[in-house]
């Protein structure tokens, strides 16, 4: 193994560890905040430290490998969450759209006149919360990372 | 997979601290390692073996 001087001691490694509380912590205040509308700087301030947390798991190379092998898995869980909200926000669209069809169509052929404000697609007000998706991608990170840690190889 | 790390450590009195500072990992990383669950990659594996100069095959049993 090749001489790093600037290679993290063990006891760095283990403040590692530490970090992923601290980003738990921020990552329930991140969805409680959004939840209660605790205002836009507390939403801000949990929201960078869980921003800083992850970017910083994703890119930096100097965590050991078990520490790692944990955060991949925290990174499966969080990109899962965001396959199903796309998933679930495609097929919303998908069925609230041909429903408007279907609704146009149907008026049509009945002599009706539809108004166009009818085949405007609108999606829960949630859905289109880039917060509250980050937020609960994250939550799903620290989840998996925990449940992993937990749970060792199988 | 099973391993022998917690007897070796244990033979020659190193705290799991110790033993991961000898290996440039996490205490946590050692601790898993000896519970079982986590299972070090090759390079780790070979850090170990050389650090209790023995083969790897008499630290870690895959069972087969």
């Amino acid at each position: 193994m090749p001489y790093d001087p600037h290679a993290p001691t063990s006891e760095e490694r283990d403040k590692a560890y530490a970090g992923i509380w601290i980003g738990l912590g921020a990552n329930l205040v991140m969805l409680a905040a959004f939840a209660f509308r605790l205002g836009p700087q507390l939403e801000g301030f949990a929201g960078l430290i869980v921003g800083l947390n992850l970017t910083i798991y994703a890119l930096s190379g100097r965590f050991d490998e078990h520490f790692k092998s944990l955060a991949n898995f925290g990174f499966l869980c969080l990109a899962t969450v965001i396959g199903f909200w796309l998933s679930a926000q495609g097929l919303l669209t998908v069925v609230e759209g041909a429903y408007s069809i279907g609704e146009g169509i149907g008026a049509t052929a009945a002599g009706a006149t539809v108004p166009n404000d009818d085949f405007t697609i609108v999606l829960p007000a949630f859905m289109n919360s880039a917060y509250l998706l980050a937020a609960l991608a994250g939550a799903a990170f620290h989840a998996g990372f925990l449940f992993q840690h937990l749970r060792g190889p199988q | 997979m099973n391993n022998r790390l917690k007897v070796l450590r244990a033979e020659r009195d190193w705290s799991q601290a110790e033993l991961a500072g000898h290996l440039d990992v996490s205490r946590q990383a050692v601790n898993a390692i000896e519970t079982g669950k986590h299972d070090p990659s090759l390079p780790l594996a070979f850090r170990i073996a050389r650090l209790f100069s023995m083969p790897i095959e008499e630290i870690f049993d895959d069972g087969f």
